[in-house]
């Protein structure tokens, strides 16, 4: 039988079965039963095997119940339990058939005090996550650069003096208004919650980074306040909360629209780096110059060859629509990009003066002039007409009619 | 509005803009062109407001009457 074939309690009633069997049975059902949970007691018979794994049982004056800590999770534990500590542990019941024992697999352990804090902030957070205040649909995106940052953190400490001196660093171009406030302590909360609030009805800042540099569980615990999350959660500004240090995660990181793990890591969020910046518009005027170079050739090249299919039977409108390219071309790309602009006009000329040659009136304003008989065919040789033909005579500038007197036609 | 009226988002959004219609879009060349030109124009712009660090630092403090006060630090 597979462990994962859980039978309903009925069917069990009438069978036999073997231990392994039924040890797999209780195993599945109690791992999914107790899968996630908090247990408060008393720590004993606490060993620290060589392997780094604990070994210990959490007892209080009626149970006891066999818990074990790996060494991954008991790394990230920051105080050194001993025997006899009131503690709260967090993890998942397991059993482990070899000795038909279970026991608790423990993932968090923390001192009794801060295990209230800790049951206190698991509360909080799943009640305001049922209400829909961390839902991702409701984080509002932070402005890419922003004109004024509104900062809600205490003036004293380090983390203030670092976010002045990033964001000063980074994009001095963004105007900066500090909201000082208690950050622990009593009535710190309730600071906090009114600062944004107050920054808020300002209508001056685009963001607001709310925070404070890292201390214990209990001095950062204004940031796990109710009025903190709601205030967050009604402000029409996007916050960035930065509380602590990377480990540290509070309701207020859920609530904001942007978790940052430090007070520095949010003063680097919220701005541009602007060397960066600059290098960037660089790299985009570079590339803008270089695009519309190529096109304009493009357009070149393509005007090139209507000149040449056209030139010969449409002279005059090509002049004109020349021109007109001419004009456009030689003036505006001569202002977008200088240099191309001189060799595109040198191009534009010689294109010009080849349609020029190609136009027969302007071969008949050099003297030339064009003969045709009175059918209007063009005459080529003195071959093509008799004496008495009348002739018409088209001049740079009007028409004569002939009537054809002598004819001599030379010797080949 | 004037450039010089316009926040750095604003210039930084409208860049943006050109730019993808620039290399988003066929254009006639005549668009191209006019559109290639504002965006030079608007780096240069931006550039130069880079170029400018101004930053103001300012507290916000409560006054005896109750009113919130900015007064400008360091």
């Amino acid at each position: 039988m597979q462990h994962s074939d859980i039978m309903p309690l009925d069917s069990l009633a009438n069978q036999t079965f073997s231990v392994s069997q039924i040890t797999g049975q209780i195993k599945k059902s109690l791992e999914e039963g107790f899968s996630s949970l908090w247990i408060k007691g008393e720590i004993s018979n606490l060993t620290k095997h060589g392997s780094g794994h604990w070994y210990f049982s959490l007892k209080d004056s009626g149970a006891q119940l066999g818990a074990v800590m790996f060494r991954r999770q008991n790394q990230q534990v920051r105080f050194d339990p001993t025997h006899g500590m009131e503690v709260t542990a967090h993890g998942r019941i397991s059993v482990y058939p070899p000795q038909g024992r279970y026991q608790l697999i423990v993932d968090q352990l923390l001192p009794a005090g801060q295990g209230d804090l800790h049951l206190a902030f698991e509360a909080l957070k799943e009640k305001l996550s049922g209400e829909g205040l961390f839902a991702p649909d409701l984080k509002k995106k932070l402005p890419q650069y922003p004109s004024k940052i509104g900062i809600v953190t205490s003036l004293t400490g380090a983390a203030i003096q670092d976010m002045i001196n990033i964001l000063t660093r980074r994009f001095p171009q963004t105007d900066l208004l500090l909201l000082p406030v208690k950050v622990q302590g009593e009535g710190a909360a309730e600071e906090i919650a009114q600062a944004i609030d107050v920054l808020n009805d300002r209508n001056d800042v685009q963001v607001l980074i709310i925070g404070r540099g890292g201390g214990s569980l209990e001095d950062l615990w204004a940031f796990n306040e109710e009025v903190v999350a709601r205030a967050i959660s009604r402000s029409t500004i996007p916050i960035v909360s930065a509380v602590g240090h990377e480990t540290d995660i509070t309701i207020s990181d859920f609530a904001a629209d942007l978790r940052a793990p430090t007070p520095s890591a949010a003063a680097e969020l919220v701005v541009p780096e602007r060397q960066e910046l600059i290098l960037q518009l660089q790299n985009t005027a570079g590339r803008l110059q270089k695009d519309i170079l190529f096109k304009v050739q493009k357009h070149e090249d393509r005007l090139k060859a209507i000149t040449r299919s056209y030139a010969l039977r449409r002279p005059e409108l090509i002049m004109n629509e020349l021109s007109q390219h001419l004009d456009m071309l030689g003036d505006r790309a001569a202002r977008s990009t200088k240099e191309k602009a001189n060799a595109l006009g040198t191009a534009l000329e010689n294109l010009s003066h080849r349609v020029e040659a190609l136009n027969p009136l302007a071969i008949l304003k050099r003297g030339y002039s064009v003969v045709s008989n009175s059918k209007g065919q063009v005459v080529r040789t003195a071959e093509q007409v008799k004496i008495g033909d009348r002739l018409n005579i088209r001049l740079s500038d009007g028409e004569l009619e002939t009537d054809v007197q002598n004819l001599k036609t030379k010797k080949k | 509005m004037k450039a010089e009226n316009k926040s750095f988002e604003t210039l930084m959004g409208e860049l943006e803009a050109l730019v993808s219609k620039l290399e988003g879009e066929e254009l006639n060349l005549d668009d191209a062109i006019q559109y290639n030109e504002e965006a030079l124009e608007l780096i240069k712009v931006c550039r130069e407001r880079l170029g400018k660090a101004k930053q103001k630092i300012e507290k916000l403090t409560q006054n005896s009457d109750g009113e919130w006060e900015a007064e400008t630090i360091e």
